[in-house]
């Protein structure tokens, strides 16, 4: 059992070294391939510590069981998708090396025992990803603002970080008691993360830095970064601090829903538009997180899942169109006409981001607004549908826009690599949403293993 | 053995194969290809129920129960042979139309669907199966959609059909509150309305009275649709739940329904075929007479005549559709007065005459053992058995009809011609069902082995073969030495293009325009209200648009700022 722990290590050490190997030889498909192969095994040796039911504590600042397991296989999973869709793109050979760094530190905070280690992970999924913005001058705008939101996060964890030692002299996450002394590191840890998940009123930098990142970067943003913000929210508040979390963090779902929903309506360019409904996607995470149930949890892991595939297989088209210079909602008109496979991978991302039935984003919503129902949350279902339906304006506007015609269409040509990755993800949205009960087993599970 | 959604898999399998695929053509073998492998696992499926959890919400757990018994092993049988034949005789019909690749997807899914309701051995997976049945019939009667009368037809069928799906959806929500199951198995009764909203949901899928209009109208399909869909499978899944599901129906009285609305609808369809020209409209109507009987005789519970015709009718009717559609190409007309020269080609002749013969119900075809058992089963009430004698003259009249008028001899070359120039997938797919048919009819003495009741007796037969007799000598008199001349305005103004069903129609949907339109007034109101709200929803969002002025140091300040707010109202809240 314990060999799969070294097993798991050995194989991230060795797709550093490989990775740059290849990166000094300068050829990037081989970056590509070892990264895919090496992802792949990782993802492979997660699955198979998740079927055995691996648990076990690592050197005091790892802990490994059904939630992190489950949760690592999903990162995993997108940064295999991320490497297909960053393939393309000039700076992919330092780009995959920064991507590594941000890996280990998704696996770091999904995986950690102590506070510490959500802050290193943390450092070590954004710093990366501040310098890949800096690869290119027509990002740095971005990779600025990036920088100082994460560096005032950094900063508001660290002040928290040391409350908390402060007060219980320990850093492990399951020593630490809820005191009324405590609870200003409660909000420095919450405000440091919900910068890093965007809740309102902490999201302003969202739509900025995504609109101006390279697509393939948004998506991992959007994808991959910000779901760790959650699963720090998620230590932080439901393990640390669960009374004081309920109704703020229900409070904050609404704000965060509404802003983002509201905002959205009024955006005409599509990386934008897409920034704020991740914003309120995470709204409804929240709703989740806030009824402190099992099946709640259980619910925003779906949802983290749903999301996630849906917006970074989103991604892989708008790159694609990014690729010939279309920003705009009505740039899109046509995409029908001169490409089939992205035009239906917009439409169904955008439906499951909509809540549509027999994608996952449906399962999602159902079971997270269920959730809030049983806990005896009505009105935050009611709330969320509300949302939902406000949501369906702009999500509506892109999918008409892709499928009307226009008068001249070149059929345009998707390369190998964007399109593995579209209809992966396509794939999952929909398997999700037709059998759910492949995940949501697993899901609970993880839920109750918190 | 291999577990029975397995069945399943090569056509779905098939299905994104076959949409990527760029030629016509192709797309067609892999459908026939994946047709036959489902053909050839069916005898290795396993027996029993198999359940396979989907979702759960609460206490409802949704879980996709599957069956085999002998009831569904008969109709899977059913779906899954007669498919390779509709597939490969497509091939052939689809030569001159460029569209082999939206009829095969439709085709393919309607096949998955149909195989997934006949191993249906809970409400969810029937209703999830009836659903696909409803979409693909209406995707398929529509398939030419460019023509008006074809898009109206599927509409007309959508909108029937959908009452049904509705009243199958309140049914089982009914089961479930009161029983809190869903699987046949465990179900002993079920409340009385429960079973009469089933038997709504059976009369709209199987065309019976008052809902009988939408199958003659179906017909604006292509000819493989019709035979596939429309007379041989889909439209018998209405009687295969009223077979499967028999027990609850008997237990709540609801059986005479059966009988009397299916004895109705036999007798106004026999009416209809009598005078309809339309050389698939009379094969239809001839589908809701047969519908009618097997429900009737469900209904005085005589389960095996029901389930031997279920069974029977299947291959002559799909026999007669696959000539109908060669005699339509060959005359480009779809009126029997319009077509001849049916015997310019013998093969097709023969089989034709074989699946006339047997669906007049002439000794040794199935169709006679299958409406000797049918009527040997009403014998005992001599209204239904009259009206059922009646019934069996009229359908030997007019069957013998469409015959004598379609194979009238003709001097044109091009139509000659054009007979023997049929493709071959047509042609050979016909003459095999005529095969087919007579092994049908050996099928009958083995049919009790299967565990149900099966009665022949010899004065019935001889009874049936008078009758049949008779009606033949009269369509002989009528329509070849044309000795006796029949008026039918009677008939005509009864029940010529079904005008009073029609009128029915009309004033139903009167109705229901009325209702809607008091209800479109209030709509207008609401539809304000939300436009208002949509307005001031935007106005928000501009001003949101309006805080974010891509000012970092805004930014960061709004950050401090919301978080001595947060602290603020949290700790002295």
């Amino acid at each position: 059992m314990i060999s799969l722990f070294y097993a798991l290590i050995l194989a991230i050490a060795a797709m550093f070294v490989l990775n740059s190997v290849a990166r000094i030889l300068g050829n990037k498909k081989i970056e590509l391939a070892i990264s895919l192969i090496f992802t792949s095994l990782i993802s492979a040796v997660i699955a198979l510590m998740l079927s055995e039911g691996y648990s076990g504590i690592h050197a005091q600042f790892i802990k490994l069981n059904e939630f992190s397991l489950l949760l690592s296989l999903a990162v995993s999973l997108g940064m295999i998708l991320i490497h297909l869709i960053s393939f393309r793109e000039r700076e992919y050979a330092d780009f995959s090396i920064l991507s590594m760094f941000s890996f280990i530190g998704m696996l770091l905070v999904i995986m950690s025992n102590s506070i510490v280690t959500i802050f290193i992970g943390l450092a070590l999924l954004t710093v990366p990803t501040v310098f890949s913005l800096f690869l290119n001058s027509k990002w740095v705008e971005a990779g600025v603002k990036y920088f100082i939101v994460t560096a005032l996060s950094a900063g508001l964890f660290a002040f928290g970080a040391a409350m908390l030692f402060a007060s219980s002299g320990s850093l492990q996450i399951a020593e630490q008691s809820y005191d009324i002394g405590n609870f200003v590191a409660f909000l420095l840890l919450f405000a440091s993360i919900a910068i890093e998940s965007g809740i309102f009123p902490f999201n302003l930098w969202v739509p900025d830095v995504y609109q101006k990142s390279p697509a393939f970067i948004t998506s991992m943003l959007g994808g991959l970064n910000k779901k760790i913000g959650l699963i720090a929210l998620i230590f932080v508040s439901l393990i640390i601090f669960p009374y004081a979390s309920k109704g703020m963090l229900a409070i904050f779902s609404i704000l965060t829903m509404f802003y983002g929903n509201i905002a959205a309506l009024v955006q005409k360019n599509v990386k934008r538009m897409l920034a704020y409904s991740s914003i309120s996607q995470v709204g409804y995470i929240l709703i989740g997180l806030s009824t402190l149930s099992n099946y709640g949890i259980a619910s925003s892991i779906y949802q983290i899942f749903s999301h996630m595939f849906a917006f970074i297989g989103l991604f892989a088209i708008v790159m694609l169109m990014e690729a010939q210079g279309r920003h705009e909602i009505s740039d899109y008109v046509g995409l029908n006409k001169e490409n089939k496979i992205a035009a239906f991978t917009v439409a169904i991302m955008l439906l499951s981001m909509i809540g549509m039935p027999f994608t996952a984003g449906f399962i999602g919503k159902f079971m997270l607004f269920s959730s809030a129902v049983a806990s005896n949350m009505a009105w935050l279902a009611i709330i969320g549908i509300i949302n939902t339906v406000i949501s369906v304006y702009y999500y509506a506007k892109l999918i008409i826009a892709v499928y009307t015609n226009k008068a001249e269409a070149r059929p345009i040509i998707i390369s190998p690599s964007l399109a593995t990755a579209a209809v992966i993800s396509l794939v999952i949205v929909l398997i999700l949403g037709i059998y759910p009960s492949l995940l949501f087993g697993l899901a609970q599970g993880a839920a109750s293993a918190i | 053995m291999i577990p029975a959604p397995f069945i399943l898999l090569p056509l779905i399998i098939a299905l994104p194969l076959a949409g990527l695929l760029k030629n016509g053509k192709s797309v067609a073998y892999v459908s026939v290809g994946a047709s036959f492998i489902s053909l050839a696992m069916l005898p290795f499926i396993s027996q029993g129920p198999l359940q396979i959890n989907w979702f759960s919400v609460g206490p409802f757990q949704f879980s996709l129960v599957t069956n085999v018994s002998t009831l569904n092993y008969i109709l899977l049988f059913l779906v899954l042979l007669l498919s390779p034949f509709i597939y490969i005789y497509s091939i052939g019909y689809f030569k001159n139309r460029v569209e082999y690749k939206r009829y095969y997807l439709e085709m393919l899914s309607f096949t998955t669907a149909m195989a997934l309701f006949s191993i249906a051995g809970n409400f969810i997976s029937l209703f999830v199966a009836w659903e696909f049945l409803s979409i693909t019939s209406y995707l398929l009667i529509g398939f030419w959609y460019r023509k008006k009368s074809a898009s109206r037809a599927a509409r007309k069928a959508l909108t029937i059909v959908f009452i049904g799906d509705i009243a199958l959806l309140a049914s089982i929500a009914i089961i479930w509150n009161a029983y809190g199951t869903l699987t046949f198995a465990n179900l002993i009764s079920i409340p009385k309305v429960a079973s009469l909203l089933l038997l709504i949901a059976i009369f709209t899928k199987s065309a019976q009275f008052p809902f009988n209009e939408w199958l003659p109208d179906a017909m604006e399909g292509p000819v493989p649709v019709s035979a596939y869909l429309h007379s041989t499978t889909m439209v018998k899944a209405g009687v295969f739940i009223a077979i499967l599901l028999f027990p609850l129906f008997a237990r709540s009285n609801v059986l005479s329904y059966f009988t009397i609305f299916g004895i109705t609808t036999a007798s106004i369809a026999t009416l209809n075929a009598l005078k309809e020209t339309h050389i698939k409209r009379i094969l239809a109507y001839s589908t809701v007479q047969e519908l009618g009987l097997m429900l009737s005789a469900i209904g005085i519970g005589a389960i095996g005549a029901a389930l031997y015709f279920f069974f029977a009718q299947a291959f002559y009717k799909a026999l007669l559709f696959f000539s109908s559609g060669i005699m339509i190409e060959a005359n480009e007309n779809e009126n029997i007065n319009s077509i001849y020269g049916l015997k310019r080609n013998r093969l097709i002749y023969i089989s034709t005459l074989f699946g006339v013969l047997a669906l007049a119900g002439f000794i040794p075809f199935d169709g006679f053992f299958s409406s000797v058992s049918i009527s040997s089963s009403f014998s005992s009430n001599l209204v239904a058995y009259t009206i059922i004698s009646l019934i069996s003259i009229g359908t030997s009249f007019f069957i013998f009809r469409w015959l004598f008028a379609v194979s009238k001899d003709t001097k044109n070359k091009n139509i000659s011609l054009s007979y023997i120039t049929q493709p071959k997938s047509m042609v050979f797919t016909t003459a095999f069902l005529s095969i087919l048919l007579l092994l049908a009819s050996i099928v009958f003495f083995y049919f009790g082995s299967l565990g149900y009741m099966l009665s022949l007796r010899y004065e019935e037969a001889v009874i049936e073969t008078i009758l049949v007799a008779l009606g033949f000598a009269i369509s002989y008199m009528v329509y070849v030495k044309e000795k006796i001349v029949v008026s039918n305005r009677l008939l005509e103004s009864l029940v010529y293009n079904s005008r009073l069903f029609n009128i029915l129609y009309e004033w139903s949907a009167k109705f229901v325009y009325f209702i809607s339109d008091g209800a479109g007034m209030l709509d207008l109101y609401i539809n304000d209200m939300f436009d208002w709200l949509g307005h001031a929803t935007i106005l928000i969002g501009n001003f949101a648009r309006k805080i974010e002025n891509g000012d970092i140091s805004f930014y960061a300040l709004i950050i401090v700022l919301s978080f001595i707010a947060m602290s603020a109202l949290v700790l002295f809240a």
